[in-house]
């Protein structure tokens, strides 16, 4: 099956990926650019201890921080939808503050503004065997509690898609608010919550890049110390930006598998399976027409 | 999703966390060397955690502090401050600090002392006990072969120059701090000869400010001495010194909370303990900035 690559991409695609390499490979040709490739090579294939380090609270504060905004925004999204006037405003007043400041000055405020005016230092805590910095606690935290502004209305819009005869039907059974919300509404609503909130993670994955700011040593703060130290930033920051596709991409094709499951059974679903994974994934179509099932 | 991915999930994102939350994020414990004599001990109330001497420093500052391959923090202040924990019969343990924020880091209690290179200044000794333990001048460093021939400070006019957030050499370009007024700043300097301002461009880590010198975004990255040496050691063929242009060698202090006396006055018996028996310069040599040795941790009057 000998097919070329520019029959199966299309030659239109490859052109426009052969514009994209060329003056990568002529910058690599002139004599004024100095490049230390092992550096980007040894990043991506053989990781030092304190990139998996890095990865890994990366990976591990983005999974927290989003559980904690899911959270967050269901009881914020609740509360905005409550009847009584408090729990309106509490809710409203959490959501216009985290949602109107951005990440990085809460992060800062709330990890040395508090602790320079002597309110409040974040405490290291132990679980188990695990000891966790004050500034991994903090910022894992403050990213939850500003992720839950955000989630609050994405929450809001999925559970005011769910049809309201639910509820009313629901309520007719003599079923209480928390247990309609549980059983019945919640679970309709995820299916709309979904594809927003594999937006937001993909966000968030990305958005620990912040935390250098209050030294955490997550994935970018490592590759920005590493090119500090041996001044070859264009191939440790490249290594450090391929890092991030890879973490989003598997997100990605997760976030696809997962909404393919929620989606089965439902009307309009079918019309998603006359294309491949990468078309229904990229939006593309190849040349060579559909492919046909999964 | 069914259970059992469910359950793969949560031990992926779990095992994740603890992967990320053992790392030791800068923070390293001194290797135990031959028993060392206890100069001084500190009293238990006067320190973060009992046992452990817990230093801020800004690991982004060799030779004096830096992080090696596997984030562990090195450098001549890191074995100083080593040097001292041991003779006060604690063990060390580095918190690496944005330099920016490292004082009110030090006074909101995440650690006992600061040892990163801070010039004593009358502003900083006004929130903090300074302990005079090094000396440094300010030093400039340029792109190799000087393409913007900077030779006099003079040269510095109406060009953009590169330093760390809160360093005195951010407060030297452009005067309102550390001493520095309008007269005495290098962009007062400039105005006064009427010539344009010299334009700070500031980073939260001095080897970014390298970077942007290496980024040809400033003419010149204005740092201390020893550091600026040691930058130039290490890529020769990126950058180069201007030592005609190193100006005033000041003393940089190891900084305690002001009411822990007791916890200052134990570091400053075994800091002079090691100036007096060679270790300090044993220390300062190994890094090659022995040329800021002092030998007395007596206040300069």
């Amino acid at each position: 099956m000998a097919e070329s690559l520019f029959s199966r991409l299309g030659t239109r695609r490859a052109l426009l990926v052969g514009c994209l390499l060329l003056p990568i490979l002529l910058a690599g040709c002139s004599s004024s650019v100095t490049l230390q490739p092992h550096y980007f090579w040894d990043s991506l294939f053989h990781p030092s201890p304190a990139i998996i380090n890095g990865l890994g609270l990366t990976i591990g504060i983005s999974v927290v921080a989003q559980i904690i905004g899911v959270i967050l925004g269901i009881f914020a999204a609740m509360g905005k939808m409550a009847k009584r006037r408090l729990f309106r405003w509490l809710a409203g007043f959490y959501v216009w503050i985290f949602r109107g400041t951005p990440l990085l000055v809460q992060l800062t405020f709330f990890v040395f503004g508090l602790s320079a005016a002597g309110i409040f230092k974040w405490p290291g805590i132990v679980i188990g065997p695990i000891d966790i910095l004050p500034e991994i606690l903090a910022g894992t935290i403050i990213m939850g509690v500003n992720e839950g502004a955000y989630m609050a209305e994405i929450v809001r819009a999925g559970i005011m898609a769910v049809d309201p005869g639910q509820t009313e039907a629901a309520k007719s059974l003599g079923m209480t608010y928390g247990l309609t919300m549980r059983r019945i509404v919640l679970p309709q609503a995820a299916r709309v919550i979904i594809p927003p909130l594999g937006n937001e993670f993909n966000n968030m994955l990305k958005t620990t890049s912040l935390l250098v700011a209050v030294s955490v040593f997550e994935l970018y703060n490592t590759f920005s110390t590493a090119a500090g130290r041996t001044y070859a930033s264009f191939e440790f920051l490249a290594a450090c930006a391929l890092w991030y596709l890879l973490l989003t991409t598997i997100w990605g094709f997760f976030q696809a598998w997962v909404e393919r499951r929620l989606a089965r059974g439902t009307a309009g679903s079918a019309d998603y399976n006359g294309y491949s994974l990468r078309a229904r994934l990229w939006g593309l179509r190849n040349n060579s027409g559909n492919q046909g099932g999964r | 999703m069914t259970n059992s991915r469910i359950r793969i999930a949560s031990v992926l994102a779990i095992a994740a966390l603890v992967a990320g939350a053992c790392s030791s994020s800068g923070a390293t414990t001194a290797p135990s060397g031959p028993a060392t004599k206890i100069v001084a001990t500190a009293p238990a109330d006067q320190l973060v955690k009992a046992g452990v001497l817990t230093v801020c420093s800004d690991t982004s500052y060799a030779p004096q502090e830096s992080l090696d391959p596997n984030n562990n923090a090195i450098g001549s202040d890191i074995d100083l401050a080593n040097g001292i924990a041991m003779r006060m019969g604690l063990t060390l343990s580095v918190k690496s600090t944005v330099f920016d924020t490292i004082i009110p880091a030090l006074t909101g209690n995440s650690c006992d002392i600061i040892v990163s290179a801070q010039t004593i200044t009358a502003e900083r000794q006004q929130t903090v006990d300074m302990i005079p333990y090094f000396a440094a001048g300010q030093s400039f460093v340029v792109a190799k072969g000087n393409p913007k021939n900077i030779k006099t400070l003079d040269d510095l006019c109406g060009q953009n120059v590169a330093a760390e957030k809160g360093t005195v050499e951010a407060d030297h370009i452009t005067g309102g701090a550390s001493g520095y007024d309008a007269t005495t700043s290098l962009t007062g300097m400039c105005a006064a000869k009427g010539k344009g301002a010299v334009t700070l461009k500031q980073f939260d880590k001095d080897t970014d400010a390298l970077l942007a010198l290496q980024s040809g975004n400033v003419v010149a990255h204005f740092t201390d001495e020893p550091v600026a040496g040691f930058e130039v050691t290490q890529a020769p063929d990126k950058f180069e010194a201007v030592p005609a242009m190193t100006l005033e060698r000041a003393p940089e202090g190891i900084s305690v909370t002001k009411n822990h006396t007791g916890l200052r006055d134990a570091v400053k018996t075994t800091l002079q303990s090691m100036m007096d028996d060679g270790s300090y310069t044993t220390i300062l040599t190994k890094w090659g900035v022995q040329s800021g040795g002092i030998t007395s941790t007596a206040a300069a009057s």
